[in-house]
C-alpha cells in the first residue's frame, strides 16, 4: 500500500509540477509552498527537489537564474517545448484515467464509462 | 547564499558528500539548489532548525536525488554492460603488451644505469679491473681515450636512467587512465 501510494503520488506530482510552471516561471521554494496547499499530495521538499532535477534531466523543464529583490538570486524553472507537449498529453491521459477509474470503483461520475 | 551559517553549511557539506555517485558538476548544482531553498525558507520566516527538519536528513535527501538519477538513465542495462565489457576487453589486450614492456623498462633501466655509473668509474680508475677479455661491463668506445670514455659512458647512463623513469611514469599514467575509462564506461 505504501509503495503503491508513493508511486501514484510521484506520477501525479510530476503532472502537478509541470502544470504549476506552465503559465508562469517559478523558483524552487515557490513551487514547494504552492504544492503544500495540496496536502493530499503529501509532497515535501525532499520529494519535490529531486523530482524537479529529474524533470530537468528528461528535458521537460529547464532552469535559469534571476536576481531577486528579497535576497539571493533564484533558480527559476520553466517548461521546454517538449515539456509542453508532455504536459498536454499527460493532462488528457489523466482526465480519461480518472473518469474511467471512478467508474470502475463506483465513484461519482460513472455514467460515461 | 550571502551569509553562510555554520549549521547550514555542515548540513550542506554532509549532503554533498552523500551525493558521491553523481558527477561533480551536477553535485554542485544540486547543492546550490538546496542552499538556496534554505535561504528562501529562512527569509520567509522559518528557523534554520525547522527548515532542515523539513528537508529531512542529508543522506536521505541525497538518496532521493540518486534514486531519481538512476530512474532517468535512459539506456537499457544490457548495452551498458556491453559497452563496459568492450572497453575492458580493449584494455586487457593492450595491457598485455603495454604493462610488461613499460614495467621492465621502468624497473630495469634505472637499476642498470646505476650499475653503469659504478662500472664506468671503476674502469676509469683501474682500467684492467673490468676487462674480462671477451666482455666488459663499462662503456667501450674503440680507440677513445679513458676520459672521453668516462664522459660518454656517464652521459649514456644518465640517458638510460631518464628513459627508465619516463617509462615508469608512462606506466602510472596508463594505469590511471585505464581505471578512469573503465569507471566512466560503467557509470
Amino acid at each position: 500500500m505504501d509503495e503503491w501510494n508513493s508511486q501514484l503520488r510521484r506520477g501525479v506530482l510530476q503532472l502537478g509540477i509541470l502544470a504549476l510552471i506552465e503559465a508562469e516561471q517559478r523558483y524552487g521554494y515557490d513551487i514547494v509552498t504552492l504544492l503544500e496547499k495540496t496536502p493530499q499530495l503529501a509532497a515535501g521538499e525532499g520529494t519535490i527537489y529531486p523530482l524537479l532535477r529529474r524533470l530537468k534531466k528528461d528535458g521537460w523543464v529547464d532552469t535559469f537564474w534571476r536576481e531577486s529583490a528579497a535576497g539571493p538570486p533564484r533558480q527559476y524553472y520553466r517548461l521546454t517545448e517538449e515539456g509542453r507537449v508532455v504536459l498536454s498529453s499527460m493532462r488528457s491521459e489523466w482526465t480519461q484515467l480518472v473518469a474511467a477509474v471512478n467508474g470502475l470503483i463506483g465513484g461519482g461520475s460513472a455514467d460515461h464509462v | 547564499m550571502s551569509e553562510r551559517n555554520p549549521m547550514a553549511e555542515r548540513y550542506l557539506s554532509q549532503f554533498r558528500a552523500s551525493l558521491k555517485r553523481l558527477p561533480e558538476a551536477e553535485r554542485g548544482e544540486i547543492v546550490d539548489e538546496i542552499r538556496n531553498h534554505i535561504a528562501e525558507a529562512m527569509n520567509a520566516g522559518g528557523s534554520l532548525a525547522e527548515v532542515l527538519e523539513r528537508l529531512g536528513p542529508a543522506d536521505r535527501l541525497a538518496r532521493a536525488y540518486m534514486a531519481e538519477a538512476l530512474l532517468s538513465q535512459g539506456e537499457p542495462n544490457l548495452s551498458r554492460w556491453l559497452k563496459a565489457a568492450g572497453v575492458l576487453a580493449g584494455f586487457s589486450l593492450s595491457s598485455l603488451f603495454v604493462i610488461p614492456v613499460l614495467g621492465v623498462f621502468g624497473l630495469v633501466l634505472p637499476f642498470a644505469s646505476v650499475l653503469g655509473v659504478i662500472a664506468n668509474i671503476v674502469q676509469f680508475i683501474y682500467p684492467a679491473a673490468l676487462d674480462f677479455g671477451s666482455g666488459r661491463i663499462g662503456t667501450y668506445i674503440p680507440g677513445a681515450d679513458p676520459v672521453t670514455t668516462l664522459v660518454v659512458g656517464l652521459a649514456l647512463d644518465v640517458l638510460l636512467c631518464f628513459i627508465g623513469i619516463g617509462a615508469f611514469r608512462l606506466l602510472k599514467v596508463y594505469i590511471r587512465l585505464s581505471i578512469k575509462t573503465l569507471r566512466n564506461a560503467w557509470s
